[in-house]
C-alpha cells in the first residue's frame, strides 16, 4: 500500500513538473500569434494611419488589443517571458509598452508580498525612449494592422481544442509567408498560395487548428490578400470601408465553405468583428442572426450563450434606431435567459439571480434605449413578482420604476431649425434615423424640450450636448460643420436621476461646384456619345424618357417620383448603368455635376440625389455579372430599396426647405 | 509684262482654289454621306432643322448632339458641340455596336485606323501636333494617342484606343474630329498632355503600323 502511495505521489510530482514545463514553453506559432500582436499595438500607436478612422472605434480597438495582452502576460509565464525577450530583442518598442510595464510592475510587487509571484525569475526590460527608431511595418502588416479591429475579448477565447502538430505547423508557414510581403510583386507571388493554404484549413473537414485567435488570422489575410491582388494598383486610392466590405464579401463566402461547426462560429465572429471595425453594427447583428439561426443548435453551451450575450448587450444597443433591432436584442436576451437555466456551473439562487439581472439591466435597457417605458415598466413588474425575487434586486427594480413611470408622462422633444427656416421656424425630429441635411459652413439651430401635461413642472436636471464642434449645456445651441460626412450630434439629458441620451443624426456635404454635367459631357465625348445613343443622358425636358427614370416610374409607380422613394431607386439605378458601362470616374463627373448649378435653397435634395447617387455606384462594384447590366443593376437596386441604403425626403406633400432625409426601407 | 503678271497670278489663285477644293474632296471621302451638309460654325437651328432626328443634351446656346449612322462601315456615328449657337466640334466615331464580342477584330488598328490616317496624311501632311489622353477606366488607366494637325484656322484630330488596351477599356473607339478656331482643345479630352511632359512617350503608346507611317519618313515634324 506504501509502494502505490509513493508512486502515486512520484507520478503526481512528475505530472506537475512537466505541467509546469510545458506551461513555461509556446510553440512558435503561439510566438508568433502573439509577437504579431504586440507589433500591431506598436504600429497603430505610431503610425495614425494603420488607426481606425473613427476616434471611438479606435479606442476600443485598443483597449481590447491592450487587453488582450495584459490577459496574456498576466496569466501565462510562457506569455510573460516571451513579452520580456521581445521588448530586449526590439528595444524601439519598449517606449509603446510603458503602462504595460509598469501595471506589471505593480503587479510584481503585490504578488511578491503575497509570496505567490510566478513571474520574479525574469525582469523586465530598461524603457528605452526609441520613438525616433519606430518599427517599419511590412506592407502584409500594414494590411493585417489597418483592417483588424480587435473587438472584446470574450470572442478571443483561446483552446477550441487540441490542435494538430502538422496543421499548426502549416499555420505558422502562411503567417511567415504572409509577414514577408512587401510590395505588390511579392504579393503576386505569396498571396495566391497563403489564400490556398489557408482556404484549405478552414474548410477541411477536421478540427485541427486550436486557437480561436488562428482562425480570425487565416480568413482576415487570406481576405485581405485575395482582395488586394484584385484591386492591384488601385488599393490606395480606395477608401477602407469599401476594401473591407469586399474583405467581408470573401469572408462570407469561406464561412459558406467551412465544414466544421466551431470554425463556421468562429469565422462568422470575424465577420462581425470586422463589420464592428467599420461602426456597421447593423451589419454584425445581421450576420450574428443569420449564424445564430443556422449553428445555434449545434454550438456549445458556452458558444451559444456568448454569441446570444454578444448580440443582446454589445450589437443590438449600438445598431441603428430601428424597432426591429429592439425587438431582435430583447429576443436574445429572452434565450439567453432560457439558456441560464442549462448552465453546469451555477447554483438555483445564482441562476435566479442572473436571469433577474439580464431581465432588469439587459431588457430594461434596450426598451430605454429606444424610449419604451411601458414595455420597460412591464419587465419590471415581471422581476418584480418573480417566485423568490432577492431583496437587492426587488428593491433596485422599484426603483427603476418609479423613474419610468414620471418618464411616461413626458415627451422629449429634439427640434432643428436652418437659415431657410427663418429664425423662429423649428421642426421636431421625430424619429431617431431622420437626417437633417447642410451643406458645410451652414448653421443648424438644435433645441431640447420638454413636452409634459399642463399641470406639471418638470425641468431637465442637466443637458449636455457633445460631439464634433458641439459643446455645450445649454437648452439651444448653433452647429456648423468644415467637413463633410454623416455626423452624430450626441444629445445627454438627465431627468429623474435618469440619462437619456439621443443621437441626433447629420448629413453634411461641400456644396457641389466644378464642371457642370454639359462640360463634363463635353469633356467626354465618346463616352457621352454612348450614353445617348444608350438613353442614358438627355436633356432636362426629355430626362423622363430615360432608361432609368422609365423603369423607376415602373417599379415604384406612384412613389415619389419628386424626392420620394422612386426618385431615390432612379438616382441609384442611373449610377449603377452609367458605371457598368463607363465607369466610376464618367458616372461621377454625369451625375454630380448634375446637382452643381442648383438654387442654395434646394440643398436637402442636393443631398439626397449625391448620397443616391453615391450608393449607385457602390451598388455597381457589388453587383453579380448574372444576366445583363439592366437587369443586374435592377436587382441590386430593389434590394438596396428595401435594404434602407438610399435616401428620401420625409415630407412629400410639402416639399419644403424643412424636409429631413431618411432611409428607404422607412415610412 | 502686265498681261503677262496678269497671267501668272491667274494661275496661282486658280491653282489655290484648285488645292483647296482637292482638299475638300478628299476629306469628302473620308465624312460620310449623312453630314454632306454639315460644317464647322454653322447654326445650331438650321443643323436641328436639318437633322430632327439628332438626340440633343442642351439648348441652342449650348449643345451636345449626336447622329447615329446605320449603314457606315467604319463610323458608327457623330457628334457635335455648339456653343453660342454655333458648331464648335465635329467629330466621326467608331464605337462597339451591341453583342460585338471580338472587340480587337473590330477595332483592329491595322484595318480601321491606318487606312484613315493615310487618307488624312494625303490631304494635310505629316506635320503632327502629337498628344496623349490620359483615360480611367475604374480602377485601369491608360494612355491614348491624339494625333493633331493644323488645317487652316481648324485643327483635325485622331484619336484612338491602342490594341494593346482594347480589352480592358470599357469605350474602345475610333474618333476623328474637327476643331473650330479659337477653341480650348483640351476642354474635348478627359485629360490632356502634351507628348514631352515625361509622363509617358507619344511614340511608346502607337502601334507599330502608326508609328510606321507617321515616322518612316524625313517629311515628319514634331512641333
Amino acid at each position: 500500500m506504501k509502494k502505490i502511495c509513493l508512486l502515486a505521489l512520484i507520478f503526481l510530482m512528475f505530472t506537475q513538473c512537466f505541467n509546469a514545463h510545458a506551461e513555461s514553453l509556446l510553440s512558435e506559432s503561439d510566438k508568433l500569434d502573439f509577437q504579431l500582436k504586440m507589433k500591431e499595438y506598436v504600429c497603430k500607436i505610431y503610425y495614425p494611419d494603420l488607426r481606425n478612422t473613427d476616434p471611438s472605434l479606435f479606442k476600443r480597438d485598443m483597449e481590447n488589443l491592450q487587453k488582450n495582452i495584459v490577459d496574456k502576460i498576466s496569466k501565462y509565464p510562457a506569455y510573460y517571458r516571451e513579452y520580456i525577450e521581445f521588448l530586449n530583442n526590439n528595444p524601439s518598442f519598449s517606449a509603446a509598452f510603458i503602462s504595460f510595464s509598469k501595471s506589471i510592475q505593480q503587479k510584481n510587487k503585490f504578488e511578491m508580498l503575497e509570496n505567490q509571484n510566478k513571474f520574479t525569475s525574469y525582469s523586465l526590460p530598461k524603457i528605452n525612449n526609441f520613438r525616433n527608431q519606430k518599427y517599419i511595418p511590412t506592407l502584409a502588416e500594414k494590411m493585417l494592422f489597418k483592417y483588424k479591429f480587435n473587438s472584446n475579448y470574450k470572442d478571443m477565447r483561446v483552446g477550441i481544442t487540441k490542435g494538430n502538430p502538422e496543421t499548426t505547423q502549416k499555420y505558422q508557414k502562411i503567417l511567415q509567408e504572409f509577414q514577408q510581403i512587401n510590395d505588390f510583386e511579392t504579393l503576386k507571388q505569396k498571396g495566391p498560395w497563403v489564400i490556398a493554404q489557408s482556404e484549405e484549413i478552414l474548410t477541411r473537414n477536421g478540427e485541427d487548428l486550436e486557437y480561436a485567435d488562428q482562425i480570425d488570422n487565416l480568413v482576415l489575410i487570406s481576405g485581405l490578400c485575395y482582395v488586394r491582388l484584385r484591386l492591384s494598383s488601385a488599393w490606395d486610392g480606395t477608401d477602407a470601408p469599401d476594401i473591407m466590405k469586399q474583405v467581408v464579401k470573401y469572408i462570407e463566402t469561406v464561412y459558406d465553405k467551412a465544414k466544421v461547426i466551431r470554425y463556421k462560429y468562429y469565422i462568422g465572429l470575424t465577420i462581425s468583428k470586422v463589420n464592428e471595425g467599420m461602426g456597421l453594427y447593423g451589419e454584425a447583428f445581421n450576420f450574428c442572426f443569420k449564424m445564430k439561426n443556422e449553428l445555434i443548435e449545434k454550438l456549445s453551451w458556452d458558444e451559444k450563450t456568448d454569441l446570444l450575450w454578444k448580440m443582446a448587450s454589445e450589437l443590438a444597443p449600438k445598431c441603428p434606431k430601428d424597432e426591429i433591432y429592439m425587438e431582435l436584442g430583447v429576443s436574445c436576451y429572452r434565450l439567453y435567459i432560457q439558456e441560464i437555466d442549462n448552465d453546469p456551473n451555477s447554483e438555483p439562487q445564482s441562476k435566479v439571480i442572473k436571469k433577474l439581472q439580464t431581465l432588469l439591466y439587459g431588457v430594461v435597457e434596450i426598451y430605454e434605449i429606444y424610449e419604451k417605458y411601458m414595455k420597460a415598466i412591464e419587465v419590471i413588474n415581471e422581476v418584480i413578482s418573480y417566485p423568490d425575487c432577492p431583496d437587492f434586486i426587488k428593491s433596485d427594480a422599484e426603483a427603476k420604476k418609479k423613474i419610468l413611470q414620471e418618464l411616461v408622462k413626458i415627451k422629449i422633444n429634439v427640434k432643428f431649425g436652418n437659415k431657410f427656416m427663418g429664425n423662429d421656424g423649428w421642426k421636431v425630429i421625430d424619429k431617431p434615423y431622420k437626417y437633417i441635411g447642410a451643406y458645410i459652413g451652414d448653421n443648424i439651430r438644435l433645441k431640447v424640450e420638454l413636452e409634459t401635461p399642463p399641470d406639471v413642472q418638470i425641468n431637465f436636471d442637466s443637458i449636455n450636448w457633445y460631439g464634433e464642434n458641439v459643446s455645450s449645456g445649454d437648452q439651444q445651441i448653433n452647429v456648423t460643420y468644415e467637413n463633410s460626412g454623416q455626423k452624430d450630434v450626441n444629445l445627454e439629458i438627465t431627468i429623474f436621476e435618469k440619462k437619456i441620451t439621443k443621437i441626433i443624426k447629420v448629413y453634411v456635404i461641400k456644396k457641389p461646384t466644378g464642371m457642370s454635367d454639359f462640360d463634363f459631357l463635353v469633356n467626354n465625348p465618346n463616352e457621352s456619345f454612348k450614353a445617348l445613343a444608350k438613353n442614358l443622358i438627355s436633356s432636362p425636358a426629355a430626362s423622363g424618357q430615360l432608361e432609368p427614370s422609365k423603369w423607376a416610374a415602373e417599379t415604384y409607380k406612384n412613389n415619389g417620383a419628386h424626392n420620394g422613394i422612386q426618385d431615390a431607386a432612379r438616382h441609384v439605378y442611373w449610377n449603377c448603368l452609367l458605371v457598368r458601362y463607363f465607369g466610376e470616374d464618367y458616372a461621377k463627373g454625369i451625375t454630380d455635376g448634375h446637382e452643381v448649378n442648383t438654387p442654395s435653397d434646394l440643398f436637402t435634395e442636393v443631398i439626397m440625389d449625391l448620397h443616391n447617387n453615391e450608393h449607385g455606384r457602390q451598388v455597381a462594384r457589388h453587383v453579380h455579372n448574372s444576366g445583363n447590366d439592366y437587369s443586374c443593376c435592377r436587382d441590386a437596386v430593389i434590394k438596396s430599396i428595401s435594404n434602407g441604403h438610399p435616401l428620401y425626403f420625409d415630407d412629400l406633400v410639402n416639399l419644403s426647405k424643412d424636409a429631413l432625409l431618411m432611409p428607404t426601407n422607412k415610412k | 509684262m502686265r498681261k503677262k503678271i496678269f497671267i501668272i497670278i491667274e494661275v496661282l489663285i486658280i491653282s489655290f482654289f484648285f488645292t483647296l477644293s482637292l482638299k475638300a474632296s478628299i476629306l469628302s471621302d473620308i465624312i460620310p454621306t449623312e453630314l454632306k451638309n454639315i460644317e464647322l460654325e454653322m447654326n445650331y437651328t438650321d443643323f436641328k432643322l436639318n437633322y430632327p432626328e439628332a438626340k440633343t443634351v442642351g439648348n441652342a446656346s449650348e449643345a451636345f448632339c449626336i447622329l447615329e449612322f446605320s449603314n457606315d462601315d467604319m463610323w458608327s456615328g457623330s457628334s457635335l458641340i455648339f456653343k453660342n449657337g454655333k458648331l464648335k466640334y465635329l467629330s466621326l466615331i467608331r464605337q462597339t455596336p451591341e453583342n460585338e464580342i471580338d472587340v480587337e477584330q473590330y477595332f483592329n488598328v491595322n484595318q480601321k485606323v491606318v487606312p484613315t490616317l493615310e487618307k488624312i496624311i494625303k490631304i494635310l501632311g505629316k506635320k503632327i501636333i502629337p498628344k496623349i489622353n490620359k483615360k480611367k477606366d475604374n480602377t485601369i488607366i491608360y494612355y491614348e494617342p491624339v494625333i493633331v494637325w493644323k488645317s487652316g484656322k481648324n485643327e483635325v484630330c485622331l484619336n484612338y484606343t491602342p490594341q494593346k488596351n482594347l480589352k480592358s477599356a470599357l469605350v474602345p473607339h475610333v474618333t476623328l474630329s474637327i476643331i473650330s478656331e479659337g477653341e480650348n482643345f483640351s476642354f474635348y479630352f478627359k485629360e490632356l498632355f502634351e507628348s514631352n511632359d515625361g509622363q509617358i512617350s507619344f511614340k511608346d503608346i502607337l502601334d507599330e503600323n502608326i508609328k510606321t507611317l507617321l515616322y518612316d519618313s524625313s517629311e515628319v515634324i514634331i512641333k
